[in-house]
């Protein structure tokens, strides 16, 4: 189990309770572990990078690039595979692109009212902490970097734990794990090569498909911000620490209208996905479906499909799935 | 026993436990197995295999003898996969790079009482020649799941901490719904 490890690894904490504004219910987490993670959002901010990073989840190893470029506006990233198919995807501040060559698509999704990154932080590591321990380990080396160890443990079944890896010198995560409640690794992230800083060259950003893509067929989600309550959607119940953070109306997979509430706990997320049953478009496939750490649930309800996505466990994405209903 | 034994390369273990760990390792010939697999996939992900060590493991697999043992019909891509990898290490000893590109990330749980799977059991040995497109099962969801996953990955807090990195899941090549 996750937790006598994890104390027998951390040993006792120095606890440092004045230099963080947080509640006394996270008694449990370690005042510098959550500086830690402060550091971390703020390097994916501030750093400009370029690397070579390992996805592995099962038995299953994928190797990326990725370049990420912190301009006036913000981080502007790009990131292609250099296993299988090759798959590319550009993010320029709200917008993400994703060019899929084999099957010649390019998918176009905005986030609206996207809020900024300092607003965001403090509440969401208020959640945080509320819904997970949080602990400094050790020092350990990745990709050549001495990284501190950050861990996260959920304070209940209905999340996975986490740890973290983050560079000593500039709080760039470099390595995380994500487990199970039987602390087995449901998948990972871990760059193999990384340079921080530097000259990276801003012509790295550019797609590699930006002119041959120029006669693939476009798929533009056209989101929106939307209010789902209004139009008789709720969800009934939901796990402890599940807040409901966006509500959206986008078109995915030819078919528009879909329905798109965001749950988070602070560090996972969940999303909720209300489409409507159409002839043309077949529904999705029932029941459960997983990958590393991402848990799919899909069910019909009434001449809808709801289906529940998210980085948390298969109890939570159905607990959520069933709890979603039509009031009119 | 296969987390004792993470634990224990992790340097975890102390004491008893891990002198006891360490005798079972003497005698446990399958344990030994995934000692050296951990250590190797360790090495891999942080780039110390060559490219000499992939192209010892496609000799040796070229070497394997062909089975002719008809397959049951109905197995499934990832059963197939696992099938072909369990006699490949069985006889390449310490191998073990993992390198699924046709294999099915997409599982469809049977049942939610089964919880995540353990995955078979020891080390996984694959090369990607040895599995080619063709033998991946009924491909049910890839696409629509894919879509799924595009609109929710960037709501992710961990992308937050990421960036764009998370999104190597959603470009994960070869995701296949399997019904088991």
């Amino acid at each position: 189990m996750i937790l006598p490890r994890a104390r027998r690894l951390f040993g006792p904490l120095g606890v440092l309770p004045f230099l963080l504004p947080v509640s006394a219910a996270i008694a449990q987490t370690d005042t510098t572990a959550l500086q830690w993670l402060q550091r971390i959002y703020a390097a994916t901010q501030k750093l400009s990078y370029t690397g070579t990073f390992v996805y592995q989840q099962g038995q299953q190893v994928e190797t990326s690039r990725i370049i990420h470029i912190v301009e006036a506006s913000g981080p502007r990233e790009r990131l292609e595979t250099l296993d299988g198919n090759p798959r590319e995807i550009i993010r320029t501040g709200d917008e993400v692109v994703c060019y899929l060559p084999a099957s010649t698509t390019v998918k176009i999704d905005k986030q609206p009212g996207r809020r900024a990154f300092p607003e965001i932080l403090s509440e969401q590591l208020k959640d945080l902490s509320e819904n997970y321990s949080i602990r400094k380990g050790e020092v350990e080396r990745v990709g050549g970097y001495s990284c501190q160890v950050i861990a996260l443990e959920p304070k209940d079944r209905m999340r996975y734990g986490h740890r973290l890896w983050a560079d000593l010198n500039t709080g760039m995560l470099l390595k995380a794990k994500t487990f199970d409640e039987k602390n087995d690794v449901l998948e990972q992230f871990a760059f193999t090569q990384i340079q921080i800083g530097g000259n990276i060259g801003r012509d790295q950003l550019k797609s590699r498909y930006f002119r041959q893509s120029r006669d693939w067929r476009v798929e533009d989600s056209g989101t929106t911000r939307a209010n789902l309550a209004e139009a008789g959607w709720t969800i009934r119940s939901r796990p402890a620490g599940f807040r409901t953070v966006t509500e959206l109306v986008r078109t995915m997979g030819g078919t528009s209208g879909v329905g798109h509430i965001v749950l988070s706990d602070g560090l996972a997320a969940i999303s909720v996905f209300i489409q409507p049953a159409t002839s043309k478009q077949p529904g999705p496939q029932p029941g459960l479906m997983r990958q590393g750490a991402i848990n799919v649930y899909a069910r019909p309800v009434g001449s809808y499909w709801v289906t529940v996505v998210g980085e948390a466990p298969p109890e939570s994405v159905k607990y959520i799935a069933d709890s979603v209903e039509y009031r009119r | 026993m296969k987390e004792k034994l993470s634990a224990l390369i992790d340097g975890e273990l102390q004491g008893n436990d891990c002198q006891a760990h360490l005798g079972r390792l003497r005698t446990d010939t399958e344990l030994r197995r995934a000692w050296d697999a951990y250590h190797l996939i360790g090495d891999a992900l942080r780039g110390h295999v060559g490219a000499d060590f992939t192209d010892r493991v496609v000799a040796r697999l070229q070497e394997e003898p062909t089975v002719l043992a008809p397959q049951r019909r109905k197995m499934t891509a990832a059963k197939r996969v696992a099938w072909y990898a369990m006699s490949a290490a069985a006889s390449v000893a310490a191998v073990t790079l993992v390198v699924l590109t046709a294999s099915s990330g997409w599982r469809a749980e049977p049942q939610l009482a089964a919880g995540p799977e353990t995955g078979v059991s020891g080390p996984v040995t694959t090369v990607a020649a040895s599995v080619s497109a063709t033998d991946a099962g009924p491909l049910l969801v890839g696409v629509e799941v894919e879509n799924y996953l595009l609109a929710h990955q960037p709501y992710s807090h961990i992308s937050a901490m990421q960036g764009i990195v998370p999104y190597a899941r959603t470009v994960a090549d070869g995701r296949r719904a399997v019904r088991k």
